[in-house]
């Protein structure tokens, strides 16, 4: 008979191996996704990949290099307005940023951030896509740009946090607007941090399919008009998954391995440029 | 035998930098030891090797030998959970589980050993509050949460904690650092009352605390004991200099 | 001796750009009440005729302008569940293992890693999904389950593969790393006398986490949670790869099912009618409406626990 002691040990370590297991247990998604992206993806990325416009249904061939410039397109528009809203807005949060007016904006950044993004397609899609009557990159850069708001407001805010007010007084005391001061003095200081905040919230929309669904739709042709459908990366994997061609699944892991290793990328990005607000307090 | 403690050329790290310095003393069973000295001297390190505490700190190690009732506790193959139920420890800052009724928290350490028998827990609780002179204030608040007792209270708990399961030796860290005079009376009142049935090792950077409450004290500096001595002895005419301009110089 | 107020332009720079950033943070909350409101405006026809029952309708039939919600709530909620029930043991358990037991480097590795599960879109999960995870759960996972707990409801019935487990399994993935880093932060804001408390009393490395780490981390796991949950409840791409498209109340979790966000992204194409659309956008109406509540409650649950931390300490 196992004394009292002996029980507990025991416990102990069966407790530290679930430990270990679970966390074991959470990684192998990670690893299964990575290794099928790699594995069934890098033989879909050739020259024609990237070049090439979607062959008529049911042909092998081709390439997705609508959707890539699409995705592109899409993107760029929307960080022409999504960085500058999102960084005007943690600029105000953190130098305007007491008091309940603030607090409410604050909160308004907060639940924007969770709100479904499929939610936010639909949501321009009432206002863009049924007044043009048509859906268009002009709605898919908006939605995009609305997604993008959150992550950009909140880095920017905690970094302006972390400066120190000396530099604020410092420029107040040379006599110098205080605009001057927040653009020329704080601003300039934070420039990589802001950065890693941009690059955290492209990362996150290069990705997302949903709220395209309803907005830039999709295209098989190379795109001639912000004003008409856009095709785009995700929502062609989606379409090429849920088809019944080989070629096409193929594509559709070409495409998720093209995403993942420019998300990869963008994320160990991030973690090279110092970014103090996620630094852990020791 | 009547030593319950021997400490044997200790010597403690943080990473590469040493904090006890060959350290050599034993302390006597029911007698109470004062440990004082500047901050930084290595007196909390020191006692935190005794309940194998110190080991937890990432980086830190020690060596040496320290034996506690004649067993040698340093040893490799020494169970540290074992060690730590034999040792009991009350520290600086107040820290009764806020989650847990003032029950729970004075059995917390027998239930951890295995004891179920409601009758044996509310015996050793009534038991454990009587020694560190709490039962009367909380006997009718033995459901309360732990923390919802005065800081005082809440130490005087801690001591409960700690009696409740018989150690031989009390390790306190700088146990009244954080209380009010009135409460840190208490609990020097207390200890000079515990002395009779367990070993007390007390952390102090006051020095009429120790004068107060202790048999014996040591003084240590940079990590090295300079000096140990009957208390009325070392207050009075020390023998190492640096033991004199320490006593001389502080204002309590 | 001038004056001391600062010059009129100066003060007229200023007062322009603070008004830019106060216009620019209202259009926020602005933007919010709007995303309501478009919603609501645009769901007038089948708001107007089915009203509120709208959510207890069993039947969702496109083809005779039947529109009940019930099959896609219960399909989000039970997708969800399942995410729940799989997702927080484990989320809890590598927060315990990065926080608690293993060193700082390595946990810090381990941590990247865990957040990079939270990068991955949506859609390449539905990708992993279809061809990977649901053949898998077709061939091993369900066949075992049918076999052994065949005689329970919620694991009867045939299996394809896709369906409500699936769905649940790959929501799970994706809200780990999300209540994961939460439980973390909040463990790391423990105090470490808590610990010592424990391990002095004698505790083995187990009994102290329980004690001085779980036990007061029930509020903010709870929250944690909640806000896992209100993740899972928006998640579309990955969900709708792997649910199997049939709104249906169904009681086995192998069946096909459908939630609030995958009927949206899957019948969007095929909506020419307008009762069709406007149901679809109710729908969306009803899914806006509860990640609203469920992320504030979450969002006041954590803000919650930190609160009660500081005044602790």
């Amino acid at each position: 008979m196992l004394g009292v002691f002996q029980r507990r040990k025991i416990l102990n370590v069966l407790v530290m191996g679930i430990l270990y297991g679970a966390t074991l247990l959470a990684l192998v998604p990670l690893f299964s996704v990575f290794y099928c992206v790699v594995s069934r993806g890098w033989p879909a990325i050739t020259l024609d990949f990237f070049t090439k416009l979607p062959s008529p249904v049911g042909e092998v061939g081709g390439g997705i290099g609508n959707a890539i410039l699409g995705t592109a397109t899409l993107v760029g528009m929307a960080s022409l307005v999504g960085i500058p809203w999102g960084i005007i807005i943690g600029i105000y949060l953190s130098e305007y940023g007491r008091g309940r007016r603030a607090t409410t904006v604050r909160l308004a950044v907060d639940i924007l951030g969770s709100v479904p993004s499929i939610i936010i397609g639909l949501f321009v899609y009432t206002i863009m896509v049924i007044p043009m009557r048509g859906f268009s990159a002009y709605a898919g850069a908006t939605a995009l740009a609305i997604l993008m708001v959150p992550t950009i407001a909140r880095v920017t805010e905690e970094i302006f946090k972390l400066v120190p007010n000396t530099v604020r007084e410092s420029g107040l005391a040379l006599g110098l607007s205080r605009w001057k001061v927040i653009l020329f003095l704080v601003l300039r200081g934070t420039f990589s941090s802001i950065l890693t905040g941009v690059m955290l919230s492209v990362a996150r929309i290069i990705g997302e399919t949903a709220p395209l669904l309803f907005t830039a739709l999709s295209n098989s042709y190379w795109q001639r008009s912000l004003s008409q459908p856009v095709a785009s990366v995700p929502v062609q994997i989606y379409n090429y998954a849920i088809s019944p061609f080989d070629d096409w699944h193929q594509k559709a892991w070409g495409g998720a391995f093209l995403l993942t290793v420019l998300i990869f990328i963008l994320n160990l990005g991030t973690r090279m440029v110092s970014h103090p607000f996620s630094g852990r307090a020791s | 035998m009547n030593t319950a403690i021997k400490v044997k050329d200790l010597n403690a790290f943080f990473g590469e930098t040493k904090v006890v310095n060959g350290v050599n003393f034993s302390c006597e069973k029911k007698e109470v030891l004062a440990l004082i000295g500047p901050s930084g001297c290595g007196k909390s390190t020191l006692i935190r090797c005794i309940n194998r505490l110190h080991e937890e700190t990432p980086g830190a190690k020690a060596m040496g030998e320290i034996f506690v009732n004649g067993e040698n506790v340093l040893a490799h193959q020494v169970d540290p959970v074992l060690v730590r139920s034999k040792v009991g420890m009350v520290f600086q800052k107040p820290n009764p589980f806020p989650t847990l009724s003032v029950f729970e928290n004075v059995v917390v350490g027998l239930k951890l050993s295995g004891v179920r028998t409601k009758s044996i827990l509310e015996e050793s609780c009534e038991r454990a509050l009587k020694q560190a002179a709490l039962w009367n204030e909380v006997k009718d608040q033995l459901k309360k949460p732990g923390s919802s007792l005065s800081g005082g209270q809440q130490q005087r708990l801690c001591i409960a904690r700690a009696l409740a399961v018989n150690p031989s030796i009390l390790l306190m860290d700088e146990p009244t650092s954080a209380l009010d005079p009135i409460s840190t009376a208490k609990i020097e009142d207390l200890i000079e009352i515990l002395k009779g049935e367990v070993t007390i090792l007390i952390v102090t950077h006051n020095m009429q605390q120790a004068m107060r409450v202790s048999d014996r004290t040591a003084f240590m500096l940079w990590g090295e004991l300079i000096e140990i001595e009957r208390t009325a002895k070392i207050f009075s005419n020390p023998v190492d200099e640096r033991t004199t301009r320490y006593i001389s110089g502080k204002f309590g | 001796m001038g004056s001391l107020k600062p010059p009129n332009d100066i003060r007229r720079s200023d007062i322009i750009f603070s008004r830019i950033l106060k216009i620019s943070g209202w259009l926020l909350p602005l933007l919010i009440l709007s995303i309501g409101l478009f919603l609501f405006e645009n769901a007038q026809p089948t708001i107007k005729k089915f009203g509120f029952v709208f959510i207890l309708g069993t039947v969702w039939d496109p083809i005779h302008d039947i529109f009940g919600a019930g099959p896609v709530i219960y399909g989000t909620l039970a997708s969800s569940l399942i995410a729940i029930i799989i997702g927080t043991p484990i989320s809890v358990a590598v927060a315990l293992l990065l926080s608690e037991i293993i060193p700082g480097r390595l946990s810090r590795s381990l941590s990247f890693l865990v957040e990079m599960l939270a990068a991955i879109p949506s859609v390449v999960y539905g990708l992993w999904g279809i061809f990977v995870l649901a053949p898998w759960m077709r061939s091993t996972i369900e066949p075992f389950l049918a076999e052994r707990f065949g005689a329970i409801p919620i694991f009867s019935g045939p299996f394809y593969g896709v369906g409500l487990l699936s769905a649940g399994v790959i929501l799970a993935i994706m809200i780990v790393p999300t209540i994961s880093s939460i439980c973390r932060e909040i463990f790391r804001n423990i105090p470490n006398q808590q610990r010592e408390a424990a391990l002095a009393l004698g505790a083995t490395k187990w009994e102290a986490i329980r004690l001085a780490v779980l036990k007061n981390s029930k509020a903010g796991i709870f929250g944690s949670v909640t806000l896992g949950l209100g993740r899972a409840l928006g998640e579309t791409l990955a969900v709708t790869m792997v649910i199997g498209n049939r709104a249906e109340i169904s009681k086995s979790i192998f069946a096909p099912s459908q939630t609030m966000a995958s009927l949206i992204a899957n019948e969007y194409a095929e909506a020419t009618s307008q009762l069709h659309l406007s149901a679809l956008i109710q729908v969306g109406l009803t899914l806006f409406l509860v990640t609203f509540v469920v992320n504030g409650l979450a969002r006041v649950m954590v803000w919650q626990t930190t609160l009660r931390k500081d005044a602790q300490c």
